[in-house]
């Protein structure tokens, strides 16, 4: 007998060890998890540094508030708290946002498959976008941007700068999260309070109304009752980032109907990277139906920060993960 | 068997264990990726299982620290361009969780719970003895070898592993476990010459 032997016997003693039938599920069930807490340790550590700053800043001076927090209810900034009744929400007209007018042209872009990993265990079958897609883009554009979708072609791809890095996670809720960001780097956690850090990060809440409400809620204080819930119920609602500026470009905080579209957009002064986003929300209690959101982010440096504009004005010509 | 015979002195031969290399990748990004996560899965989980299985000596410890493992590298799969790097990572990863889950328990007052497989194939099979001798004879030398397994020190364990079992180089398997080539060669020497003598004596 020789190492051979040795290793002939390893082999034989782990021989019947197979995987468990479920092996591959748990795996992406865990990835998911792991994903969700780590975003999570992150979120809540900015948000305690951020806590600690407004504080640093608003106590030594109390008279003379100068932290400079605007968000479209009027609310003041403060830790998370819980979101009053929407009749006692202070009313604030909309603000149309002007959009300077760019030309545009019809151009192709590649539409690139991301490593996915899906939540309710399997990949949706129906192939739906090809390797390129057409778009209507500022002119000068098209080649400094991809289009990009899960593996097997089936959400609607967003738009993101060519080249970089992607994946997308699709929850068992139907929730979807595709993230954009340079290759070698972090992806965006998506949570306003890490913004900064270059990417693209498009979120769907679908069926999960408390996420639809988490999404929406630092817009919309009303809409924990647009989404049939009790203002009694305990959900709290995280405030914007300090210095974030919200324009509702459709809709307003307060509107309310059979169906209420809003479309918000939203700018956040981080550093390095500034960012710009969109908020697409849809009521469709009053017709029976549910409440449904989608969000998009936008960090990229000063000097590339006009693409934002067409990712997300492309974001909003999609309707993105929309019901209607 | 001559089961003390069968430990040599010389380094082993690299096994080609590893996955196949060179992802597709086109327009910077991962058009391929899921396939490479299926891939991945397909090519490693059953290895690195066994792998574990072999450093836990539990069936069920082993499922889930590869499950954890892989759950690890799929999180970060995107950064990682080749296939080959990923198997690394997932190595080093699935060594390091079995080595933390070995901190957290006292694996030598579960002796019945370890190696189960191998006391199981030969318990379980009955008809082990109208079975032809060499039936018999590997599972006893399966049970020698675990007993003998269990009874090195946790590096010396890796090591054996990773270099017999998965069959990683000196360096790869330095690399993995986080350690020098010259430790490797150490715990190699020591725990072949444990082996050795634990099977003379349960020969």
């Amino acid at each position: 007998m020789n190492e051979d032997d040795l290793r002939r016997s390893l082999h034989s003693l782990a021989s019947d060890v197979e995987p468990a039938p479920d092996a591959l599920v748990t795996v992406r069930r865990k990835t998911i998890q792991k994903r969700r807490l780590h975003q999570g340790v992150i979120g809540s550590a900015i948000a305690v540094v951020a806590a600690i700053v407004v504080l640093a800043l608003v106590v030594p001076g109390a008279s003379s508030r100068h932290v400079n927090v605007v968000n479209p209810a009027g609310r003041p900034p403060g830790p998370t708290s819980t979101v009053p009744a929407a009749t006692s929400v202070p009313r604030t007209e909309p603000t149309v946002t002007t959009v300077p007018a760019v030309a545009t042209a019809p151009q192709t872009l590649p539409v690139v498959a991301c490593m996915s990993v899906y939540g309710a265990g399997s990949a949706p079958s129906a192939v739906t976008f090809g390797p390129t897609m057409a778009a209507s883009l500022p002119v000068g554009t098209a080649a400094l941007l991809s289009f990009y979708t899960n593996s097997t072609r089936t959400i609607t791809p967003i738009l993101g700068p060519r080249g970089w890095a992607c994946q997308v996670t699709i929850g068992g809720d139907g929730s979807t999260d595709v993230q954009v960001f340079p290759a070698g780097g972090a992806a965006p956690s998506g949570s306003l309070g890490t913004a900064g850090t270059p990417g693209i990060d498009a979120m769907s809440d679908s069926a999960c109304q408390g996420c639809v409400y988490t999404t929406v809620c630092p817009f919309v204080p009303s809409a924990l009752g647009q989404l049939g819930y009790s203002t009694q119920t305990g959900f709290s609602c995280s405030p914007l980032p300090a210095g974030t500026t919200a324009d509702f470009v459709k809709g307003s905080p307060t509107a309310a109907g059979p169906t209420v579209k809003d479309i918000i957009a939203f700018d956040v002064p981080t550093t390095p990277a500034p960012t710009s986003g969109l908020v697409l929300y849809d009521n469709h209690i009053g017709q029976g139906g549910s409440g449904s959101a989608s969000q998009e982010t936008c960090t990229l440096p000063s000097p590339q920060h006009a693409l934002c504009t067409a990712i997300l004005a492309n974001f909003t010509a999609t309707n993105w993960m929309m019901n209607s | 068997m001559g089961m003390e015979a069968m430990i040599g002195s010389g380094a082993p031969p690299k096994e080609p264990a590893s996955p196949r290399a060179g992802a597709a990748v086109s327009d910077g990004a991962y058009p391929t990726a899921q396939d490479r996560v299926e891939r991945l899965f397909e090519d490693q989980y059953r290895q690195m299982l066994r792998t574990t299985y072999l450093l836990l000596g539990s069936r069920e410890e082993a499922e889930e620290v590869t499950q954890e493992a892989f759950a690890k590298v799929l999180g970060s799969l995107f950064r990682i361009r080749d296939d080959e790097r990923s198997a690394a990572y997932l190595r080093s990863a699935a060594v390091n969780l079995a080595r933390a889950r070995l901190r957290r328990r006292s694996i030598w007052s579960r002796k019945e719970a370890l190696y189960g497989a191998g006391i199981r194939a030969s318990d379980d099979e009955h008809a082990a003895a109208a079975q032809p001798d060499r039936h018999v004879e590997t599972a006893m030398a399966n049970r020698a070898l675990a007993a003998a397994l269990r009874q090195l020190p946790q590096r010396q364990r890796e090591c054996v592993v990773l270099r017999y079992f998965t069959g990683l180089s000196e360096a790869e398997t330095a690399a993995t476990m986080g350690v020098s080539k010259g430790s490797v060669k150490t715990h190699h020497s020591r725990a072949l010459d444990a082996l050795r003598l634990t099977l003379k004596d349960l020969s």
